[in-house]
């Protein structure tokens, strides 16, 4: 991973400059943000990723997979749409994550004083 | 139609999962592979259905080993070729392994799939387990024999006599880690770490071994083409558990988030002590979160009405027991990876 910011202390002799370390830690926080704000929509679409029948809403909501329309309505929930494609959501939020994140860590750690042994 | 129940992110479940990604990554930073069998069982535990729990933790590895084998790939220490060779071979055997799962999740239901999952365990983390921590004794008397000289490698006799098998037509050459083995020796070795990486969500602990002891391939290059096998049947599982509605990006994100901080301090870590300490951490992890996991089984089997029914009390009993154990896994291999790191660091600042 090309890692901004970082590539100088790569060998433990320079810290990288808590400025970039901030930025960093900032677009990372805002990752985790939004994936709380949208928390509830990330299990939906996980769920309608397969056929589904949800029974409430929001946080509360329970969903039931290979649903029947009779067995839906018994339970008193919707039968959803649902599409394949939802599949990439997940790989995208993820990659983006490790990259962001990975990134932040790596400064962090450095900054902190945590480093590798040097090579013998 | 079947309850597939995401669990219910609080606060405390949050910080959970956050300290359980933070020790898991920990671990696979500082083992090589294998912060799933701390993760896996730890959101079992916090309410995760078996097949969520996998899907997830899955879905939260592949792009975190795709990171690790670009960063080992600078130092030379990855055969590509070899990686995707097996890893398309393991991408069959987790095709194969799903299929299993689903099966017996169809058949039996969720609680099905949760004893088929802490049995594997058990048995693989018993079996790889022991193996790990004879290795540990045997690798600390030699090297209080001959004065440290156990980071020499040498191929075992198994994999002297695989590189020597020549069967035409099926050959292939590794340059990056000279040699030539038959393809009919990688498809099982691939079939086993991908079918083994669906139930549990980790296969490393077949497919390092296989390639060390069998192939003959470096520790060190084994394990950082692990990466490209974890990647490879890592994309390919999530999209595959992903489709059936299973991975729950909340949770995977959130271990994602510990892991990452764990990942990279236990990698730091492995710098400061020697091969065979790091297989005394491994084998006692593995052997405490196995042991915890047993206290799970009579409640499933309970469940499916394989034994008597047991009393909702002891069900709650052993359900404790098992967490308590398990957490007590946790705390100890963060506890061991910690105090290498520290007690290294010190000395590596006292010798400069």
């Amino acid at each position: 991973m090309v890692n901004p910011g970082h590539h100088k202390c790569n060998h433990g002799t320079k810290t990288p400059d808590l400025f970039t370390v901030l930025v960093w830690g900032a677009v990372t926080a805002s990752c985790y943000a939004g994936l709380f704000i949208y928390a509830d929509d990330l299990v939906n679409l996980a769920q309608t990723t397969t056929s589904s029948c949800r029974v409430g809403s929001g946080a509360e909501a329970e969903y039931f997979h290979q649903p029947t329309p009779e067995l839906c309505a018994e339970v008193g929930g919707t039968l959803l749409d649902s599409s394949k494609l939802n599949v990439l959501v997940p790989i995208a939020i993820v990659f983006l994550i490790s990259y962001i994140h990975g990134t932040f860590t790596s400064l962090f750690w450095e900054i902190v004083g945590f480093r590798a042994a040097k090579q013998k | 139609m079947e309850l597939i129940q995401f669990i219910h992110l609080d606060l405390t479940s949050t910080i959970l999962l956050i300290l359980v990604g933070f020790v898991g990554g920990l671990v696979s930073g500082f083992i090589g592979s294998g912060g799933a069998f701390v993760l896996t069982p730890a959101m079992m535990s916090l309410g995760a259905p078996a097949m969520v729990a996998v899907a997830s933790n899955i879905c939260h590895k592949f792009p975190k080993a795709l990171v690790g084998a670009v960063k080992r790939h600078k130092y030379g220490q990855v055969d590509i070729k070899m990686g995707v060779v097996i890893g398309v071979f393991a991408e069959l055997g987790m095709l194969y392994g799903k299929q299993v799962m689903t099966g017996i999740r169809n058949n039996f239901g969720v609680v099905g799939t949760d004893l088929y999952v802490s049995v594997v365990f058990v048995v693989v983390l018993g079996i790889v387990g022991g193996l790990v921590l004879r290795d540990y004794f045997k690798l600390k008397a030699q090297e209080s024999q001959s004065l440290g000289t156990v980071r020499d490698f040498k191929p075992t006799a198994a994999a002297r006599w695989v590189q020597s098998v020549n069967i035409p037509g099926t050959m292939m050459s590794f340059p990056t880690a000279n040699m030539r083995v038959s393809l009919l020796f990688l498809a099982p070795i691939g079939f086993a770490t991908g079918m083994l990486a669906a139930t549990i969500a980790v296969g490393g602990f077949i497919g390092v071994p296989a390639m060390i002891y069998l192939l003959g391939v470096p520790a060190i290059m084994a394990s950082a083409t692990e990466l490209v096998i974890a990647f490879v049947m890592g994309l390919g599982g999530t999209v595959l558990y992903g489709l059936e509605g299973f991975v729950d990006v909340r949770m995977s994100a959130l271990i994602l988030f510990g892991s990452l901080f764990g990942i990279q301090l236990g990698a730091i870590g492995t710098t400061y002590i020697k091969d065979y300490q790091i297989k005394l951490v491994m084998a006692v992890i593995m052997l405490t979160v196995l042991f915890s996991r047993i206290f799970y089984v009579p409640n499933y089997l309970s469940k499916l009405e394989v034994i008597a029914p047991l009393s909702d009390q002891t069900m709650k009993t052993l359900t404790m027991l098992g967490d308590v154990v398990l957490v007590l896994a946790l705390v100890l291999g963060a506890a061991m990876v910690l105090s290498s790191l520290f007690k290294g660091m010190a000395e590596h600042g006292k010798s400069e």
